[in-house]
């Protein structure tokens, strides 16, 4: 069964006042396997972002279905939700949105108290974790003392600690050094290859280029999917580079 | 576009915008002009000169004329450096768009004249109502039955007039200094830095345990009246460095020996509640203690006042059994007493229903702000999934013991200096603790009730702030 099915999914939103309409999304349908590592491409204003608030449950759709590992979040009450993003995502966003009165592995931890877990189960999860992501004697320390790279994997191991059924990521790498970013996405690829599905919405092609499968949406539609298949990583960059081309100088709708 | 009218126009309309901020610190304002209008008209008031003891309450009325001014000041650049604060975003937008400072400075200018127009307007309404209900009460509490005749002082509205130029033209001449010293990058970024972690302060917070106890312990062994009076201000001083301690470094001390207890700090309740405590302390430890010890002078205050004048019987017949008086002079004693106390009363009343204004303000701009910083945090952790009602269980929290802190603390102090005060009130011929008792616990009880209101209204609109997006 796929892990994620997203049906046909639209969404319209009209500006205050009741003014205009803006179509941000208007028919997505595509779906995700488990342990797949997906990107999401495109221009700004094709939708990435709202169609990532509605996988995130943050968001409704104005018609279609998502459907996370078989049960649709339409299905979820309202008072529910927050409390099935804790148990079933992990967030990765651009700006880390980590809480600057919180040390890093209280950050961590936060999912965990929310749910309210026992503190020796909590830290039993937080300690093993912080190693693999190599911030494991950076706990104590706050999110102003750290180097961007730093929060970042903070903000990796917070969405990791629940052990979610998928990991969303919104431009992960946008506001990292190249050196970090790098890193960041070779620790996306290993966490992946331990089984972790993994969905990222980019405009980076270097990032996307360590993805398995590429999505490009444009106008709220997806135009174009890209299967790496055991490519290297540099035939995928040009690969994706080629289609984006394309997209921008208006091609036809691809396969 | 006329260039006369653009710029009142726009101080108009960023008013009218921001009136989230300038409705409570106009409202103040002319709260403020109103008691300085009052104070001001029965100090010159005919009827009041004709009083039997005049002298007392002439210069009772001046001296509150003194503190009422001093307030007023204290409230109008407070709340003004607050508003100016939160609209830097605003003011960098303009800036951008091509306003120079001299420009924005004009605009402030505007700003100033209307708020200050409304201020005085509003402040001289109110006054005027009020000084057609208070003379009675005055008389009434000096037991004068003089006849009062109701009349507008124009003399006391140009005093106020003059006292709000004075205070607006402080706060203009403050924001000019800020805007000249202002630039465009940081107005437009706003104040983005985050605080450091307090560190704990061991040494201090052991001060404050021993100076609050010592000061304690000689409010309550004291056994004689004279060395009560005599030690009173050496307690008061103790008390005082005590809450300063207590509450800039004890409470930190204590929030970080909560948040070292694993099993307590990591509730959902707490985890957040405790965390954000912590860095509001450093911040907020000094106003609190300010709240606090104000509040503590402003009961004992209006406590003894009240209780000496309604032990005036007692002291008087004290006074006739000591001196022998006969009936004509026990009636000219109890008069002069009347004036006496029943002035002070008054202006313990006045000055405390000010003090409370002035506080209750402060409060409700602090956390205001807090509200504010604090809308990027709670949409951080709501998207991390804290229901909406775990965000509002954790902001009552907080706001709760911020409010509630300063006041339980100087109910405790009041308690403490009750022996204290009793003693004391045996120098005057007052010798009844069950009616000091009863004076002290009402007073209590208003405080806290007014206290209760504001907080229900901050608590409400902090959780509207942060439920709003940027």
């Amino acid at each position: 069964m796929p892990l994620l099915e997203v049906q046909h999914v639209q969404k319209i939103y009209t500006t205050r006042f009741g003014g205009n309409q803006v179509q941000a999304l208007r028919d997505v349908d595509f779906t995700v396997e488990p342990g797949e590592y997906v990107a999401i491409m495109g221009e700004s204003g094709s939708g990435k972002t709202t169609l990532l608030n509605i996988l995130a449950a943050l968001d409704r759709p104005t018609e279609g279905e998502v459907l996370l590992n078989g049960r649709a979040l339409s299905s979820i009450r309202d008072r529910d939700l927050a409390a099935f993003r804790r148990s079933k995502l992990g967030f990765v966003f651009q700006d880390f949105n980590l809480l600057d009165t919180f040390s890093l592995g209280d950050n961590i931890l936060l999912p965990l108290v929310l749910a309210g877990d026992r503190p020796a189960a909590m830290q039993r999860r937080l300690r093993p974790l912080a190693e693999r992501l190599g911030i494991g004697d950076l706990l104590s320390k706050y999110p102003y003392e750290v180097s961007g790279g730093q929060k970042q994997r903070a903000a990796v191991a917070r969405a990791l600690i629940t052990d979610p059924e998928l990991v969303l990521a919104d431009e992960p790498t946008g506001a990292l050094d190249s050196r970090a970013s790098a890193r960041l996405l070779e620790l996306f690829e290993t966490i992946n290859q331990e089984g972790q599905t993994i969905l990222m919405v980019t405009h980076s092609v270097e990032a996307a280029s360590h993805a398995g499968r590429v999505l490009f949406l444009r106008d709220g539609q997806v135009y174009h999917q890209l299967y790496r298949e055991g490519a290297g990583r540099e035939r995928q960059y040009r690969r994706i580079a080629d289609v984006l081309t394309q997209l921008t100088q208006g091609g036809e709708q691809g396969a | 576009m006329r260039k006369f009218g653009f710029f009142p126009r726009l101080a108009l309309v960023n008013i009218a915008r921001n009136s989230r901020f300038y409705g409570p610190y106009l409202l103040s304002c002319g709260g403020t002009a109103a008691m300085y209008y009052v104070l001001r008209f029965l100090a010159g008031s005919d009827t009041v000169a004709s009083v039997r003891g005049a002298g007392y309450l002439q210069s009772m009325m001046t001296l509150g004329c003194g503190v009422v001014a001093i307030f007023a000041a204290v409230i109008l650049l407070y709340a003004n450096s607050f508003v100016m604060k939160r609209r830097q975003r605003e003011l960098g937008v303009y800036h951008i768009l091509g306003l120079e400072k001299r420009h924005l400075a004009w605009m402030m200018l505007w700003e100033t004249l209307f708020c200050g127009a409304a201020a005085l307007g509003m402040g001289l309404l109110a006054g005027v109502l009020l000084s057609r209900l208070v003379p009675p009460l005055l008389l009434g509490l000096v037991q004068m039955s003089v006849p009062f005749t109701f009349q507008i002082s124009g003399k006391a509205a140009g005093e106020t007039a003059v006292l709000l130029a004075v205070l607006f033209g402080l706060t203009l001449l403050a924001n000019f200094l800020r805007l000249g010293r202002s630039r465009p990058v940081e107005l437009l970024r706003g104040s983005q830095t985050g605080e450091r972690e307090p560190r704990t302060k061991w040494l201090l917070t052991l001060l404050g345990v021993l100076t609050l106890g010592g000061g304690y312990a000689i409010a309550i062994t004291t056994a004689d009246p004279v060395s009560a009076f005599a030690y009173f201000f050496l307690a008061v001083l103790l008390v005082m460095i005590g809450t300063y301690c207590l509450f800039t470094a004890g409470s930190i001390a204590a929030l970080k020996g909560l948040r070292a207890n694993r099993n307590f700090y990591y509730q959902t309740r707490h985890f957040t509640a405790v965390s954000g405590l912590l860095y509001r302390m450093k911040q907020n430890a000094v106003g609190l203690a300010n709240i606090c010890i104000l509040s503590t002078m402003v009961l004992v205050t209006v406590a003894t006042t009240a209780c000496l004048y309604l032990g005036l019987d007692q002291m008087i017949d004290q006074i006739v059994l000591r001196d022998g008086l006969d009936a004509a002079g026990r009636a000219a004693l109890a008069q002069e007493y009347a004036v006496l106390y029943g002035g002070f009363l008054f202006l313990g009343l006045f000055l405390g229903g000010l003090f409370l204004l002035t506080t209750v303000l402060i409060i409700y701009y602090k956390q205001l702000s807090e509200g504010y910083e604090d809308q990027g945090r709670y949409r951080i952790m709501q998207q991390v999934g804290m229901t909406p009602r775990e965000v509002g269980a954790s902001i009552r929290s907080q706001v709760l013991l911020v409010f509630f802190l300063p006041l339980g603390m100087a109910a405790l102090h009041l308690l403490a200096a009750s022996p204290m005060l009793c003693r004391m009130l045996e120098l005057f011929g007052l010798q009844d603790p069950p009616l000091f008792a009863a004076c002290a616990a009402a007073t209590l009880a208003v405080f806290c009730l007014v206290y209760a209101l504001v907080y229900g209204l901050t608590a409400r609109t902090y959780r509207r702030v942060v439920g709003e997006s940027d």
